[in-house]
């Protein structure tokens, strides 16, 4: 559904991505690993279109979406759940999920997001900003999947979270992958990665230095001590 | 007693005035951050195609909404045109500003020549309404309701409408407004035209009510700025409010204590740069 294929991204002169590939299955869940600066989030960035890649292509449904604008690479079927949740602070929660909403037979309704997210229905009308962190990242969530994704690019979603929020946040992503949504899970959990990935990728220094499946980065002790140091 | 209504009354009509004035500026600035050096520009263009309208259809109202239309139209070009081309390079674009208002500054000379003109409204803007022993000039009233009603509508299109959900969530974070599939940069583009309107419309008002020159593009442009600045840039309730307190703080300082009327403008700016960085109705 997804294909990166040999992405260079530049930040002004400096080479951040060099050289990534990887591809994403329908219905897969793909997990990238890495320490801070590995390049995580430029992949992300560059996917959605933020930092357009420099040289290299992704295709998207066999459309290559490269150096398309992010409204436009959105309006295919992608959206994202930034780092640091990227909350608007102007907007109410119930403005929040509508402002973006693209509805679809069968879709993603403001009814489906308050029975995902049960706290945010007392919440409807309170400012985004003033949500507790783990509300604001449902919130996230909650906005993006009103746009009605066919692929969710997750960008450390249980960053700064409390266990149970975690959790909820684990469990929305199964859900989510069992009505057929694929996702990129960006993590720096690996726990959380192991648990919930197909396929996990480790970034370092811009490039992937190692991919298999999560049951057998779990037994390769060498592999995490190097690029994760745990 | 009479002094004091008529200060105040004074003080709203100038508010209005720095309103519309200030609030394009803001709704900008918050969009787009950047700052607009061309904003007087607008002003100016407004004002003396408002003068070449009343002359040639007679008509101040038509006149109003054609220069505003016409200035809207001219911003939206811009956006399109120029300020595209280097988007994302803030810098840039304000360069940019900067040299469309120098290039306007002497267009409008070249083409207006260098005299002073006064936009002729409605005979009736000359005269007064009297209210209990107190007289109100109609020009000053239509200036009030003017702004009055331009803020209530755009307060009421941000605040209660989708597409103003888009702008507010536009200016808190603009790519990821893009993420979600909002076409971000038309939204940029209709906001930059509407800032344009707002000071087509402030050209056109002001003109009326102190005529037009060479050089006054730059000399407004400093209160635009006050009134971004104190009421917090991309705020339309701080413009409005800022341009309220600024409006009777500027009017009683320089009736009470007209040497220093200048500080009495400024002074306030300052004060809230101090405590409020990020202005009154401002977000960090």
């Amino acid at each position: 559904m997804l294909r990166v294929d040999d992405v260079h991204t530049y930040y002004g002169d400096s080479h951040i991505l060099q050289g990534v590939s990887l591809e994403i299955p329908r219905a897969a869940i793909v997990g990238i690993l890495g320490r801070n600066g590995a390049g995580k989030t430029t992949l992300v960035r560059s996917v959605m279109g933020f930092t357009p890649a420099r040289r290299g292509r992704i295709l998207f449904d066999e459309a290559e979406i490269t150096r398309l604008r992010p409204y436009r690479i959105a309006r295919l079927g992608l959206c994202v759940v930034s780092q640091g949740r990227q909350i608007f602070p102007s907007l109410d929660v119930a403005e929040t999920l509508a402002v973006g909403a693209r509805p679809k037979p069968d879709g993603w309704t403001v009814e489906k997001v308050y029975e995902l997210f049960p706290p945010l229905r007392a919440r409807a009308h309170h400012p985004a900003g003033r949500l507790s962190g783990g509300e604001q990242q449902m919130l996230a969530i909650g906005r993006s999947l009103m746009t009605n994704p066919s692929l969710l690019l997750l960008d450390e979603p249980t960053e700064g979270l409390s266990p149970l929020y975690i959790e909820a946040v684990g469990h929305v992503i199964r859900t989510l992958q069992q009505s057929g949504m694929s996702m990129l899970l960006v993590e720096q959990r690996l726990r959380f990665a192991l648990l919930y990935a197909d396929y996990v990728h480790i970034m370092s220094r811009g490039k992937i230095v190692h991919s298999s499946s999560p049951q057998e980065l779990g037994r390769d002790a060498d592999v995490r001590a190097r690029y994760l140091g745990v | 007693m009479e002094f004091w209504v008529n200060q105040t009354f004074n003080g709203v009509s100038y508010a209005a005035l720095l309103f519309l004035l200030g609030g394009g500026l803001t709704l900008i600035f918050g969009v787009m951050k950047i700052v607009n050096i061309a904003h007087g520009s607008f002003y100016l263009v407004g004002g003396y195609l408002g003068v070449a309208l009343v002359a040639a259809t007679g008509n101040f109202y038509l006149a109003l909404l054609g220069a505003a239309l016409a200035v809207a139209a001219g911003g939206v070009i811009l956006e399109r045109v120029f300020l595209r081309a280097v988007e994302g390079d803030d810098l840039r674009q304000m360069l940019l500003t900067m040299g469309i208002a120098l290039f306007f500054q002497d267009a409008c000379l070249l083409v207006w020549g260098g005299d002073p003109f006064n936009l002729r409204g409605p005979a009736y803007f000359a005269q007064s309404v009297k209210l209990g022993g107190f007289t109100f000039p109609i020009l000053r009233l239509f200036m009030i309701a003017a702004a009055g009603v331009l803020f209530v509508v755009l307060w009421w299109f941000q605040e209660k409408t989708r597409a103003g959900a888009m702008v507010r969530a536009a200016i808190d974070n603009a790519e990821m407004t893009e993420a979600l599939g909002i076409n971000v940069p038309i939204l940029k583009m209709a906001v930059f035209g509407l800032g344009a309107f707002l000071a087509g419309v402030a050209g056109v008002v002001g003109s009326a009510f102190m005529g037009i020159y060479p050089g006054l593009d730059f000399e407004i442009l400093p209160y635009a700025f006050v009134v971004v600045i104190v009421g917090g840039m991309g705020s339309l309730s701080g413009a409005f409010v800022a341009a309220l307190v600024l409006g009777l703080l500027d009017n009683f300082g320089k009736a009470l204590f007209p040497e220093i009327s200048y500080f009495t403008l400024f002074a306030p700016m300052a004060i809230v740069l101090a405590f409020r960085p990020t202005g009154l109705f401002g977000r960090a």
